[in-house]
């Protein structure tokens, strides 16, 4: 917890830093920020994607599809088979989870970065101001941030009233709504085939994310909408920087091309 | 595979969960206690209700509302006005409540930002400070009567000679405004922002903690700052002034006097944890908390003589980060993240009662 919390306050003093360099305009200081840690992370990702595609690669292999059919009902020994396959051609079958599993305390940590640094209440201030490195940045001039970026409070969920209306329209959670159903079908993996489970998971994926996303867009301070949409906007190009990006996904009726 | 979907949907669900958690909830984290005493009655406001309890048995006479309020919370001390007890909370809606019932009387829901700092009154109207960067003057039917407009949020309790409201802000000012109408006689500004830490004294000086580290000593007739001393942490709390001196804390862990006069130091005493509540004064001395910010180790309520001696301490359990309230020979503390929410101590530092609030 204490290791936790030091990782948490180091996050928060880099954006905190990125914020009183750039003239203290905290809607930029997340984007900044969050190019950052994808920057940081992004050979973990794009060593995620080699081992998700030599995967893939794998599960069309004739060897893995008749060792599939063959001992279907003998776990033990299509294990073994399978650990057999991996041998043969040379496939990790950590090497797609692995980097997840070490990006996500990252991304957890720029996300409480992201919500602690837009405190707005007493013990908010007083868990922030004692993070703040006071050798590396002037609490004093930082508190309180300034939160206004284009036409939002980022300390607030994003409603614009909407004259003659009786209902505000929550225009940043509407665009985090489209960024991650964007992003989610442009590096959805191809399909196997029309009974593919996978990709019918994947289908069912690409409608709940981006509803969650929008509802926490909806609730939340408007500071972590802005970093669901620059994660999705950055998530996107840096997949198109690997080539593995699938741009006719998102024309509908077009069978997905294979990336 | 419908197994797999509900798996999926169950997934999410607890994803949903797990980001909810990371941000606290939906609604903001519940501050310390904030306890006042009024006639022979002690009000706390801690979470989601205001309680009023016997200051000397700690028994509960009320509490506002009866039941939770979805996420409304409550993190300012309440005042009384004439009939009235008047308290804000962090779902910008101010309450009048009965003394003797806590019956709501009116609300006013014209704020758009939380209560984070107590009211005062000035003649018939409450003035009351907001985290919309607004300052609000009601009357006794909750009407806003004037509305004076900072450059950033009103945290500080504001202070009044009985004409005049000054009242320290987030955005780095200090305003005297004219009491009936709101209209601003002069600003001043003090280099950082204000929390709590705003005090108006009989020499007729405010004397001002700021995020800088610093303690101000401000004209209340000019503006003028007469003297700013630094200090090794923030001073969140007002400091208690008394005999030409005044005494202080400091979330560094340091307890301090210094002379009105220039602010030069008298003494300094290391509390041993953050100072984060301000000092009570008593005939024994002055009554301190502590509490770490981060770090499971309790803090401690304190006794430290005018001289700067340090007479004894109790670990109560919890961080102790509110402003002490007196009541005759009871000091009671509020506690944050402890076993207990009010702790009242004697003189000699034993507990004499504690209050849980009822589930």
């Amino acid at each position: 917890m204490v290791f936790w919390d030091a990782f948490v306050g180091f996050m928060i003093n880099i954006l905190l830093f990125i914020y009183s360099t750039i003239g203290q305009n905290f809607g930029v200081a997340i984007i900044l920020f969050t190019l950052l840690i994808r920057a940081v992370t992004h050979p973990l990702t794009v060593q995620q994607m080699k081992g998700s595609t030599a995967m893939q690669e794998m599960q069309k292999d004739k060897r893995w599809i008749d060792a599939q059919a063959k001992y279907k009902n003998d776990k033990e020994k299509l294990s073994q088979e399978q650990m057999k396959l991996y041998k043969e051609l040379g496939v990790n079958p950590f090497a797609s989870c692995l980097p997840t599993i070490i990006q996500l305390p990252i991304i957890i940590g720029l996300y409480q970065a992201v919500i602690q640094s837009l405190a707005s209440t007493p013990l908010e201030i007083l868990k922030l101001s004692s993070h703040i490195y006071p050798n590396f940045l002037d609490a004093s001039t930082l508190i309180p941030l300034n939160n206004r970026f284009l036409w939002m409070d980022l300390s607030v969920p994003d409603l614009i009233p909407i004259p003659g209306m009786p209902f505000s329209l929550p225009i940043l959670a509407i665009i985090v709504v489209v960024t991650t159903y964007i992003q989610s079908k442009l590096i959805a993996p191809p399909s196997t085939g029309g009974n593919d489970q996978g990709a019918q998971i994947t289908g069912m994926m690409n409608i709940y994310m981006p509803l969650l996303m929008g509802w926490l867009a909806y609730t939340l301070a408007s500071g972590l909408s802005l970093y669901f949409v620059a994660s999705n906007v950055i998530g996107i190009l840096q997949y198109a920087m690997i080539g593995k990006v699938n741009w006719s996904n998102l024309i509908p009726n077009r069978k997905p091309t294979k990336a | 595979m419908h197994n797999r979907k509900i798996l999926l949907f169950l997934s999410i669900l607890i994803l949903a969960s797990l980001l909810s958690g990371c941000t606290g909830g939906m609604a903001p984290h519940a501050g310390w206690p904030a306890s006042v005493l009024i006639e022979d009655t002690l009000y706390t406001a801690s979470g989601a209700h205001v309680h009023a309890l016997n200051p000397q048995t700690g028994a509960e006479k009320w509490r506002f509302p009866g039941e939770p309020q979805g996420a409304k919370i409550f993190g300012s001390a309440p005042i009384l006005l004439g009939g009235q007890v008047i308290v804000g909370d962090y779902e910008f809606q101010l309450h009048s409540l009965n003394p003797d019932s806590g019956g709501e009387i009116w609300v006013n829901k014209d704020a758009k930002g939380r209560w984070i700092g107590s009211p005062i009154t000035v003649g018939d109207l409450i003035i009351a400070p907001n985290a919309d960067y607004s300052l609000y003057a009601l009357n006794a039917n909750g009407i806003v009567q004037w509305k004076f407009s900072a450059k950033n949020g009103l945290w500080t309790q504001p202070s009044t000679d009985g004409t005049n409201v000054y009242v320290s802000s987030m955005d780095k000012n200090l305003y005297a405004l004219d009491g009936q109408t709101g209209k601003t006689l002069w600003s001043v500004e003090l280099g950082a922002s204000v929390l709590f830490s705003q005090t108006l004294a009989d020499d007729g000086n405010l004397y001002i903690g700021t995020l800088n580290n610093e303690v101000l000593a401000i004209s209340s007739e000019t503006g003028k700052i007469i003297w700013r001393t630094p200090t090794d942490g923030t001073v969140w709390y007002p400091v208690v002034v008394r005999n030409g001196q005044l005494f202080g804390g400091d979330q560094s862990g340091k307890v301090f006097a210094l002379n009105t006069s220039d602010g030069s130091e008298v003494w300094k005493l290391d509390a041993g944890a953050p100072v984060v509540g301000g000092p009570v004064l008593t005939e024994k001395g002055l009554f301190f908390g502590t509490g770490y910010v981060n770090g499971e180790k309790p803090g401690e309520a304190m006794l430290v003589t005018t001289e700067g001696q340090k007479v004894w301490t109790q670990t109560v359990g919890g961080k102790l980060y509110s402003q002490p309230v007196v009541s005759g020979d009871l000091v009671v503390f509020g506690v944050f993240e402890g076993d207990n929410t009010l702790v009242a101590l004697d003189g000699n530092g034993k507990i004499v009662w504690s209050f849980t609030p009822a589930k």
